[in-house]
């Protein structure tokens, strides 16, 4: 089965760490190169030292990921010592999802899942001692203490929350094997690191944003819109993978969900989507202007560094062999269009409609159209 | 049976209450109706005759105002209520995927307030409630400790209700953060009002003083319910300290008491030595901070050992559950040494008095790898 998709409009240029695979002409593209990079070798060594895979096959196909090239994507500017925790996250991420999440023996056994993942979260939260034997828990202690080194103690809380957020999301995934489009959003753009990976944006780009700013509602809400949009990018590419492979009784990809609560075609689910993301990007253009007419630089920057994920993870979701293919190994078409386009002018995204679905309403309570805020 | 006797427990920390503790209970009570927090009216009848407008005074001293105050007196209630229901042997722990569901819409509700997203959900509808009361107040980093302090009870409930047979470093840890454990200490400092900066918050040390304070008052707490709780089924008190000790390591009851309060004290000890220790360069933000936990700390004492809930076996008066547990405001006799248990080892660490790290923990060496 091919699935097809149109073209995503969307408004942001592209950008990539200058010191990922320096003078390639086309970045945006999945290229064996990457396999060559210091990055790559060093985030391949760092998922051996831990040992994040139950076999060689599974270890293959975390080296096609191209975390390097991924997390360069997402994370185009900081320290080359940042953009490696960055792309060690990748690769902890990945790693995590598939084998405890979706795949291994323990993504089937929901209380030793969790018991992990209450290790995991209190490891990352107090990395003194090795508290812990689990080989995730042990390899997220360590991206702990590099961020102690490199980062600052609030960027780090910050990221030490989402992975909290992120452990609770997947707890609640493990139990949670049917829920209404409401539920999975909110379980969407939590779970599976879609929270962390945005988060950590500004930790590597070493923005500084006060706590009281990023704690800021309206700033709040763009952080949100982002996290959300990119998540659903995803799901016409994973919805084909998913319903191939892996722990299949678990209906956690949007297009299923709303297919089903919608009692609705896939054609139909797909075009909900696209309405549900230009709506989405309306709202985010007003509000990101409305926010930095007198915004300070550390706001904007951390609205970019939100802005640098989406575009990263969007072009990295379109273009890797993982979901090009069933196996996740090579690039056998399952699905074809549904690139990002060019950036295309601010006034192309003019709907001023709210998505209907309760866990996101809160985001228009802030659009600058709505006079009673 | 004879009652168990507990030794002296010591707290060198001064006892202070916050006024009009009977506006307090009013109120909560007043509110508890508003969001009929109960299942039924003898329910109503056992979360009134609580006293948490007393407790929340005790906690809570340095209230910034009346408002605060009673917030605070309210949340008390709330947690007390939500443990009835969700945790426990509440209705909701016999069905843990809706009870999951429940628990997010109410941490949903608190981190974006904004829109009541569930308005069927009374638990949710009155933490929101807690949440708007606070924005009135508070800065928007107090609300956020609020929100990420909750959000670590809730995972812990979660987890609780799915693994019922966790290891002991593992089932300390859960009793940190369950129950309201973190909660509470942090909402000593949003009491006051007190604006720390978040680069402060975040100092390690601060963080360890956090975690002391409310892990003595969860085992204090289970101290003086251990005599009431003998007379429930071994398999439904495990999660007590004292419990924990005398079925994982065999011991009688006196043994296991005393073995609980070492390792008490020893925290106790830890406290009063680093709290000291920050204290002496400290800004006023804090040491106003130390302040809140200190308060938290006696004033939870305070409550539980005079507890008529924990005293008597009817938990009102007549035949006690416990003889002695007399709080002195004195320095625990036996407070050095460390402990072995690995999630909470970490406060020592902190430990100012020397530079030390026990045994097997190296931080540099990486230990055995277990699989999935």
């Amino acid at each position: 089965m091919t699935i097809k998709l149109p073209p995503l409009p969307q408004p942001f240029p592209f950008a990539i760490h200058p010191s990922f695979a320096p003078g390639n002409p086309s970045p945006y593209l999945d290229l064996d190169i990457y396999d060559r990079s210091p990055f790559e070798q060093a985030t391949r060594a760092y998922a051996d030292r831990f040992e994040l895979y139950q076999n060689a096959e599974q270890r293959e196909r975390l080296a096609n990921i191209h975390c390097g090239w991924l997390g360069s994507m997402m994370y185009p500017a900081g320290s080359d010592e940042l953009l490696q925790v960055g792309i060690d996250f990748c690769m902890w991420a990945f790693a995590y999802d598939d084998e405890y999440c979706d795949e291994g023996d323990i993504s089937s056994q929901p209380a030793k899942f969790i018991q992990a993942s209450a290790e995991i979260w209190r490891q990352f939260e107090s990395p003194e001692y090795a508290l812990s034997q689990d080989r995730y828990a042990l390899a997220a202690r360590d991206l702990r203490i590099r961020l102690d080194k490199y980062a600052k103690p609030e960027q780090t809380g910050r990221f030490v929350e989402s992975m909290r957020i992120y452990m609770m999301a997947e707890m609640w995934k493990a139990i949670n094997p049917v829920p209404s489009v409401n539920e999975y959003v909110s379980m969407r753009v939590t779970g599976g690191g879609a929270w962390s990976f945005p988060t950590l944006g500004h930790v590597i780009a070493n923005v500084d944003i006060p706590q009281r700013d990023h704690e800021d509602r309206r700033i709040r809400a763009l952080f949100e819109m982002l996290a959300h949009l990119m998540a659903w990018e995803t799901e016409p590419h994973a919805y084909l993978k998913e319903m191939t492979r892996g722990a299949n009784y678990k209906e956690h990809n949007l297009i299923r969900v709303l297919i089903r609560e919608r009692q609705c075609s896939f054609d139909a689910a797909i075009d909900e989507y696209l309405d549900m993301r230009l709506r989405l990007l309306g709202l985010f253009l007003r509000l990101k202007a409305d926010v930095e007419k007198d915004a300070t630089e550390g706001v904007k920057a951390y609205i970019e560094s939100v802005i640098r994920y989406y575009v990263g993870a969007t072009v990295w979701s379109q273009n890797t062999r993982r979901y090009k293919s069933m196996s996740g190994n090579t690039d056998e078409a399952a699905f074809v269009g549904g690139q990002l386009t060019e950036p295309l002018t601010l006034d192309t995204f003019n709907s001023t409609k709210p998505i209907e679905i309760d866990a996101l309403k809160w985001w228009w309570k802030y659009d600058p159209l709505n006079t009673n805020q | 049976m004879t009652a168990l006797t507990l030794p002296e427990i010591s707290c060198p920390l001064p006892y202070r209450i916050y006024p009009h503790v009977e506006t307090l209970e009013a109120g909560t009570v007043a509110w508890m109706d508003k969001w009929r927090l109960y299942s039924d009216e003898k329910h109503r009848e056992r979360l009134a005759s609580i006293g948490c407008g007393r407790l929340g005074a005790l906690m809570y001293p340095f209230a910034a105002n009346a408002d605060v105050a009673q917030i605070m007196s309210d949340y008390i209630v709330w947690a007390f209520s939500f443990d009835d229901e969700y945790c426990d042997e509440g209705e909701m722990s016999e069905n843990p995927p809706r009870s999951i569901t429940a628990m997010l819409q109410m941490q949903r509700s608190i981190e974006s307030p904004e829109i009541p997203a569930y308005p069927e959900n009374k638990f949710a509808m009155a933490l929101r409630d807690i949440r708007l009361r606070l924005d009135k107040y508070t800065t928007p980093l107090h609300t956020t400790r609020f929100v990420n302090t909750q959000r670590g009870y809730f995972m812990v409930e979660v987890g609780k209700l799915v693994n019922p047979q966790p290891t002991m470093s593992d089932c300390v840890l859960l009793r940190l953060s369950s129950g309201g454990g973190l909660v509470f200490p942090t909402l000593g400092h949003i009491s006051t009002l007190v604006d720390i900066s978040q680069l402060k918050m975040e100092d390690r040390r601060l963080c360890a003083l956090t975690e002391m304070a409310g892990m003595m008052i969860v085992w204090e707490s289970d101290f003086f319910s251990y005599g009431k709780e003998l007379a429930r089924e071994p398999e439904d008190r495990q999660h007590n300290i004292v419990s924990l000790f005398q079925q994982r390591r065999g011991v009688t009851h006196e043994q296991a008491m005393a073995q609980a309060f070492s390792l008490r004290d020893k925290t106790a000890g830890l406290y009063i030595r680093l709290r000291a220790s920050v204290l002496k360069n400290a800004s006023p933000e804090v040491a106003a901070y130390i302040e809140s936990l200190d308060c938290y700390w006696r004033g939870g004492l305070e409550w539980i050992s005079e507890n008529p809930r924990y005293r008597y076996l009817n938990g009102v008066d007549g035949q006690v559950a416990y003889q002695g547990g007399k709080l002195t405001e004195t320095f625990p006799d036996d407070c050095w040494g460390t402990v072995d248990i690995p999630s909470i080892s970490w406060w020592w660490q902190y430990e100012p008095a020397h530079a030390w790290s026990p045994p097997g923990t190296d931080p540099k060496q990486l230990p055995h790898l277990r699989r999935g």
